[in-house]
């Protein structure tokens, strides 16, 4: 559903990524770990063809961003990970807005929204402005703005941050339940229990650099990911 | 003063002064600085301070000379003394509220170990000297002017000096206990999105009557300053006395001569005093101070499906009407427009009759293009599309990371221009069919021209923006105000707006078989063409820098 070939994204003379390859197959859920400027970030942003880039391809359902940005988006959602929204808005017509964006029939809508927004209990807040909304609350409409149109390929860039334990919870029976639909979800997480428990495959990035990549269970072997990751860390420095 | 307040008030002068040199400095899309436009806004800046300056020292002069003739010259300085006053009251009065209660630090600040009364007086401070910059713009042309006036003296020096300082105290003080209750009084309201235009758009009103009138309220100042003086002297007794202080020879007692200036100083102070003791015991409370909103529960109903382009337009004039700021800086076209449309329903006749004067040969061919001209010009004062792909700000990511073609956006921002203008143009255009014996291709004209101009100006507001982008914005009406792209688009729409009804209406001066009909032709044929470059560049350059952002 995702594929990153050779990646090189510069910003100036600093190489943010670097030659980095990936690929998450339908139905997977594909954690993207590594510290505080790694390299995520840039990834993901190119991924949804909101950065451009000097080297590689990404191919979302076989098409390029590149070449074809807009069929790509069509098939993606993207959350940033502190989503800023419309906080003149209405929970509803915020939600209502990207709908019409990705062109949802009223009736499947509705029966999404209500879904979604039940799930994560905002239903009553809807009719508020956003800009009343809690950090969370905002977390969790922006998730729901990303699920509701049952995209082929998520892309999150730390989706846990600012979630109650309940909705964090939810949120990840929500990305199963995508990926049971075919759908593959890519997301970047400090919390590698939550990697650990929740991912089929695990990419660890540092410097810009793919360290470690494949199924969780290859990836950390008879550790922990935690340590798993510090003694890649360690060793990269 | 303790450091820490001087501490805040060096962070608070510091971080505006790099703010606004931040936002002079114009960046294209690709962060390279723009000096053209650094050096045109810096100019305007400096021509706006100077004429300030130069209309203030010239009315000092006439009014000095006027009450020296009149023998009541104590009246000058009271008089410079409530005209600065109020000049910087008005000008700072809404920054009050904006430096003091609900600046963004204030919570960061009180969690820290600082006394409340420190992160208020460091406020006030900065407060002050804004308003002693506004003070001064008219009060010291005001003393140059008297001590070429008037008789020299060592105090009236002194005292004028004193003034420069004690003036902007006593403003910054009123401003800070007005911000306070305007902010308490707007947290009563429901909707104070409506509130603040009506009382932005009201000021402006004030302001405007002013300006209009100004040379009649001179007038009737200068024929009647005996009576002022005569009135001043029997009720306003600090003023008096303040004025004999600063026109010693006036007054034959030692005291009031040498020490006239006390009261008006103790009273001065006993404001600050209060007001700052008021303030300082209350201002933890006033700046965490919420109240409860009704909250509007949400009932679960079918939604309807909209297109994506009428999606995108209602995103775009929700976000206009939910800043009464943007509305007000924007929404200054449709005012100007049903001012016009209003005087042609009130005076149309007077319009009839002044045309001839000037074109005898075409005048009852010109009233649609002159109307329509007219309308055009001020719809071109409509600068909304200017701020607004700065203003997408950090939720540029929606629109980025959508399935949206750029075009799509760009069109939405740039219809918002005519949407704004159009019920000023309806009305003009209703009221000129009413008043004036125009025929149906004026009133077509009258209809249409406008909304040609402003959609040229809609799509120029978002071809300049994109050029001149910024982002790191805090707070919106640094872009909608003070952004280069906005100065830009003002000028070269109202450049390019004018120039096809000054061709068209000279030549019609000349020449007798003038036919208006060609002339409408051409200026709908002009602005297609500018609409039609615009598209292009939006289609090709447009799009590739939205990419970029």
């Amino acid at each position: 559903m995702l594929k990153i070939e050779h990646l090189t994204k510069r910003y100036g003379d600093k190489v943010a990524v670097d030659d980095l390859s990936i690929e998450i197959k339908s139905g997977e859920i594909y954690g993207f770990i590594g510290h505080n400027g790694a390299g995520k970030t840039t990834t993901i942003k190119c991924s949804c063809g909101l950065l451009e880039f000097e080297q590689g391809e990404i191919y979302v359902d076989g098409i390029s961003i590149k070449e074809d940005p807009l069929e790509c988006k069509r098939r993606l959602s993207y959350l940033p990970d502190n989503p800023d929204l419309y906080d003149f808005m209405p929970g509803i017509k915020y939600l209502n807005f990207v709908a019409d964006i990705y062109g949802m029939e009223s009736d499947e809508r509705d029966e999404q929204i209500h879904k979604l927004a039940d799930m994560f209990g905002i239903t009553k807040d809807l009719a508020q402005p956003i800009n009343s909304y809690s950090h969370g609350m905002k977390q969790k409409l922006a998730l729901i703005s990303a699920f509701m149109h049952k995209p082929k390929l998520v892309l999150l860039d730390e989706p846990f941050v600012g979630l109650d334990p309940v909705a964090a919870h939810r949120m990840k029976e929500e990305m199963k339940n995508a990926c049971k639909n075919g759908a593959a979800v890519f997301f970047s997480t400090h919390v590698l229990e939550v990697a650990e428990k929740l991912c089929d495959k695990i990419a660890i990035i540092s410097g810009g650099k793919l360290i470690a990549c494949g199924p969780t269970e290859e990836v950390k072997g008879n550790d922990s990911l935690e340590d798993v990751f510090l003694e890649l860390e360690e060793k990269n420095v | 003063m303790s450091r820490t307040v001087l501490e805040l008030v060096k962070i608070k002068i510091t971080g505006d002064i790099t703010s606004m040199i931040s936002f002079m400095r114009g960046r294209n899309a690709k962060g390279k600085t723009f000096n053209v436009g650094t050096a045109l806004i810096i100019g305007v800046i400096i021509i706006a301070f100077a004429f300030m300056m130069v209309f203030s020292f010239g009315m000092a002069t006439v009014m000095g000379f006027q009450m020296l003739t009149q023998q009541c010259g104590w009246l000058y300085f009271p008089m410079a003394f409530v005209s600065s006053s109020v000049f910087s009251f008005i000008g700072t009065v809404f920054a009050a509220q904006s430096y003091l209660y609900d600046a963004k630090d204030n919570e960061l600040l009180l969690s820290m170990p600082i006394k409340p009364s420190d992160v208020l007086y460091s406020r006030m401070i900065a407060l002050y000297l804004l308003n002693f910059v506004y003070t001064n713009l008219l009060f010291i042309p005001v003393g140059v002017a008297h001590a070429l006036l008037f008789k020299y003296s060592v105090i009236t020096f002194i005292y004028f000096l004193l003034s420069m300082f004690l003036i902007p105290l006593l403003v910054t003080a009123l401003s800070s206990i007005f911000g306070y209750f305007i902010g308490r009084l707007a947290k009563l309201i429901p909707n104070k999105n409506v509130l603040t235009v009506i009382i932005g758009f009201l000021t402006i009103g004030i302001m405007a009557f002013l300006v209009i009138n100004f040379g009649n309220i001179i007038s009737v100042l200068m024929n009647e300053i005996d009576r002022v003086a005569e009135w001043t002297q029997e009720h306003l007794h600090l003023l008096y006395w303040y004025g004999l202080a600063t026109n010693r020879h006036y007054s034959s007692y030692y005291a009031v001569s040498y020490w006239g200036i006390l009261p008006i100083l103790a009273l001065t102070a006993a404001i600050v005093f209060a007001v700052s003791l008021y303030l300082s015991r209350h201002f933890t409370t006033i700046v965490t101070r919420k109240t409860a909103m009704k909250k509007k529960v949400y009932v679960k109903k079918p939604s309807k499906k909209t297109n994506i382009q009428l999606s995108l337009i209602k995103k775009e004039v929700g976000y206009f009407l939910s800043m009464p700021s943007y509305v007000m800086n924007a929404g200054m076209s449709t005012i100007m427009a049903f001012l016009l449309g209003l005087s042609i329903l009130l005076r149309g006749s007077v319009i009839v009759e002044w045309l001839p004067t000037f074109f005898p040969d075409a005048s009852s061919n010109l009233i649609g293009l002159a109307i329509g001209s007219t309308l055009a010009l001020s719809c071109t004062l409509n600068d909304v599309t200017a701020p607004t792909i700065s203003l997408e700000g950090k939720t540029i990511w929606i629109l980025k990371s959508t399935p949206l073609n750029p075009m799509k956006v760009f069109f939405a921002k740039a219809l918002l221009a005519p949407l704004v203008s159009l019920p000023g143009v309806f009305f003009t255009t209703i009221t000129s069919a009413i008043t004036l014996d125009l025929r149906p291709a004026d009133v077509v004209f009258i209809l249409f021209i406008p909304i040609l101009a402003c959609l040229f100006s809609g799509f120029l507001g978002v071809c300049v923006n994109l050029k001149l982008p910024r982002f790191d914005w805090t707070n919106e009406i640094t872009v909608i105000k003070q952004s280069l792209s906005v100065i830009f688009t003002l000028l070269l729409s109202t450049f390019f707006t004018a120039i096809p009804f000054v061709l068209a209406i000279v030549p019609s001066a000349y020449l007798d078989d003038f036919s208006s009909v060609w002339a409408y032709g051409i200026c709908i044929i002009y602005f297609a063409l500018l609409v039609g470059l615009e598209l292009f560049f939006l289609a090709t350059d447009g799009k590739k820098i939205w990419e970029e952002l």
